[in-house]
């Protein structure tokens, strides 16, 4: 899955990200939100085990989530992160103070804590959807131990469904309906995602159906969050909002064009990317574009002094920069 | 003599002619009598009985109530209610189309020109699936629980008050409760449901998950656009403990009968009564009632919500396939001990091996089967709810419009006892 496309990153976005989480003093984990797991969850957890030797996808999920770190959910969450810090920085500099430029401040005051599990939450439920598109259907069940799928089956739905309830109780205590409304709507987009590719199960898409399939599957909730991000921050004005929305859309596209790119057009595993009907150097050309678009999203709203905007605009380029992709 | 099982929800036993004759006309009246047998209504024959009854059970599991000749009149719901029941079927399965209409919107704003892509049309097999349960005429039992519980507490006494924002949580509720059935269904491998094809049996399992959690999403914004942070919490509350009891349902415990029967009712209160619990709540905190006001509710809703689970509970031993809409027996079958089983186990020790396996071995079933009904369980079963639903009723007085719709709030939590499904 994605661990192999790690290991396929560039050095700059290597770099670039690993800056960006020193800057936002990200842990990596979202388990903070879930301190304290009840007798039966634990043994829930431990339940997994029994999937060993079965190729449900709930045991490759896992495994990637516990042993190797989801890169492509860890990324958004540091995106929201970095969105919500450059939101604080335009907040500053229009109330006359300096934004933060160094690493070196202390980084608590940089991202406020409500900003910090709308982060938390849009990990989770990218998680929970990951877990929910894992469910077999009674037909996938050709090979191997079908009980220990069905157990699968019933691990990855509680599993998913705990993660929601989680996201859900976090948001509500965030006291801010209108960011709950947005994410949610990310959710609902989420579902409707897997409909769309129903069209075509194992043919690559034509570009418009690619570009509204990533978007559910992916950019809507980015989008969304970055703009609650934004309304986190206590910032109403209506073109900021919608620009850190395209923000947020056009990242998360930059992000998939990219992993297309990088496994040389082959995604092993079609959960996450489907493949798009189109030409190598077409597909390179509309990363290019969409990067330089996002820049210039970003320039227009945020100042330019922001460590934060800095460090997202390196991701950026280490992203949809052709010199920068192996 | 010989014994009818069941008649009208409760377990019943006939030793006249006079209360055969009693049954045969109140299943006639229901339409659960076949044209050929409509004689048994007026002169029964007692080869005719043999012939037709089910089961027969042992003298134990009967009880010598007799049935009333002429079956309860139910009181019909307050008109403003219907009306509202009636729109928000049609509101719902327009709203999860993407249809907007007046009240359900869900509010979100949309960028303009943010979303470069041909159609924002939601894709149809998603609105079919979604809207799957809603338009098959459920009872929508949870949202009137919730209609009535607004007008109860309303301050106005005169008026026939349930806001829009009161609307919306009976909406909410039965949309949570939905999308928790879609969930359900699928970690329960059911193919059926209200006698209908569920969901995943349909379109399969995966998609079945995904439309669960769209729904979910969508009550989730409908929730928001009331505004009133504190009821967003309220009602998020119900999802976490929906998961809870899902996963509390899962494992079982070697202790003893009590802490067992503690799990027992902590799982039925979060799979069920919390729904209800936290929805009157809800509606108390909208009408601006106090805390106090708002406890009692809370706990009218609860018992409310623990009678009309232990009553399903009973059901899934006494009743008919055909009028549950589900085979019988399915809690035995998933492995679930639920309170008949329970207080079986309290008289017959060996039923606690079977309990801990889950049922797993064969003949395990039938042999709980024949246990509980063997036993005093479903009597104490039926006791218990009948404790709730009394205590329900008891605190229906407490509310602030109680005199004009109380007596309805009384029907709903005294009903459950009557229950056939």
């Amino acid at each position: 899955m994605l661990f192999s496309q790690i290991v396929r990153r560039s050095p700059q976005w290597k770099r670039a990200v690993a800056e960006a989480e020193k800057l936002v003093s990200y842990s990596g984990s979202y388990l903070s939100l879930q301190s304290s797991l009840s007798d039966e969850e634990a043994n829930l957890a431990l339940s997994v085990r029994k999937l060993l030797g079965t190729k449900h996808p709930l045991l490759q999920t896992a495994k990637d989530l516990f042993y190797n770190g989801n890169n492509s959910i860890q990324t958004r969450g540091l995106v929201v992160l970095l969105v919500s810090q450059a939101a604080n920085d335009l907040k500053r500099s229009l109330s006359g103070s300096q934004p933060s430029t160094s690493a070196g401040t202390d980084c608590s005051e940089k991202i406020l804590t409500k900003q910090r599990h709308l982060a938390e939450i849009v990990e989770i439920v990218y998680t929970a959807n990951l877990l929910h598109r894992g469910v077999l259907d009674v037909a996938q069940m050709t090979s191997g131990n079908v009980e220990k799928l069905k157990l699968g089956n019933k691990l990855a739905v509680l599993g998913g469904d705990f993660l929601l309830a989680n996201a859900s109780v976090a948001l509500a205590n965030l006291c801010a309906p209108q960011v709950t409304s947005s994410v949610a709507q990310g959710i609902a987009d989420m579902s409707e995602a897997e409909f769309l590719s129903l069209k075509h199960p194992d043919r690559a898409l034509p570009q418009d159906l690619w570009d509204r399939t990533i978007y559910l599957q992916s950019g809507s909730l980015l989008a969304h969050s970055c703009k609650s991000a934004i309304l986190l921050a206590d910032l109403d004005d209506q073109s900021l909002l919608d620009n850190s929305f395209t923000i947020g859309r056009r990242v998360a596209l930059i992000y998939a064009l990219s992993e297309i790119l990088t496994t040389n057009g082959s995604v092993n595993n079609k959960r996450e990317t489907p493949e798009i009907d189109m030409s190598r150097q077409e597909t390179f050309d509309w990363l290019e574009n969409q990067g330089k678009l996002a820049i210039e999203s970003i320039n227009s709203s945020f100042p330019s002094s922001s460590g934060a905007v800095r460090s997202l605009k390196q991701i950026i380029r280490a992203l949809s920069d052709r010199k920068c992709l192996v | 003599m010989d014994f009818l099982k069941r008649c009208n929800g409760s377990t019943l036993c006939y030793f006249t002619k006079r209360c055969q004759r009693a049954c045969f006309s109140a299943l006639a009246y229901k339409g659960l009598l076949p044209e050929s047998m409509m004689d048994l209504a007026y002169g029964s024959t007692s080869h005719t009985v043999r012939r037709i009854a089910p089961q027969i059970p042992s003298r134990r599991s009967c009880t010598t109530t007799l049935i009333q000749e002429q079956p309860k009149s139910k009181r019909e719901l307050p008109q403003f209610v219907q009306q509202h029941l009636d729109r928000l079927q049609l509101e719902v399965t327009g709203a999860l189309a993407g249809t907007a209409n007046d009240v359900i919107s869900f509010g979100v704003h949309r960028p303009a020109g943010a979303v470069e892509t041909p159609s924002n049309k939601i894709s149809f097999e998603l609105q079919e699936m979604a809207k799957y349960y809603f338009s098959q005429g459920g009872k929508l039992y949870r949202p009137t629980v919730a209609l009535l519980m607004a007008a109860s507490c309303s301050h106005d006494r005169m008026l026939e008050t349930v806001s829009e924002n009161q609307y919306k949580i009976a909406v909410v509720s039965e949309m949570i409760h939905t999308a928790s059935l879609v969930h359900d269904d699928v970690i329960d491998e059911s193919d059926t449901r209200r006698n209908r094809p569920t969901v995943n049996a349909l379109w399969g399992n995966k998609m079945a998950v995904l439309v669960g959690d769209y729904i979910l999403a969508k009550a989730t914004q409908l929730l928001c656009s009331i505004g009133n942070a504190q009821v967003v919490s309220i009602m998020a509350q119900i999802i976490e403990d929906l998961v809870k009891g899902e996963f509390m349902q899962m494992g079982v415990r070697d202790s003893s009968s009590e802490a067992r029967f503690l799990h027992y009712m902590q799982k039925t209160y979060k799979k069920t009564a919390s729904l209800f619990a936290n929805s009157c709540k809800s509606v108390a905190v909208l009408a601006g009632c106090n805390e106090n006001i708002q406890r009692t509710a809370f706990e009218y809703g609860k018992n409310l919500g623990m009678a009309f689970q232990l009553i399903d509970d009973l059901l899934d031993f006494v009743a008919q396939s055909a009028t549950l809409g589900k085979p019988a027996g399915a809690d035995l079958k998933l492995g679930l001990a639920t309170a008949p089983v329970l207080f079986a186990a309290r008289e017959y020790p060996e039923l606690d091996r079977l309990i801990l396996r889950r049922f797993s071995e064969s003949n395990d079933v039938q042999k709980a089967w024949d246990f509980v009904l063997n036993s005093d369980g479903l009597r104490q079963t039926r006791q218990l709810a009948r404790q709730h639903c009394e205590e329900a009723a008891r605190l229906i007085a407490f509310l602030p419009n109680s005199a004009h719709f109380g007596e309805h709030l009384t029907d709903l939590a005294m009903s459950q006892l009557d229950r056939e499904h």
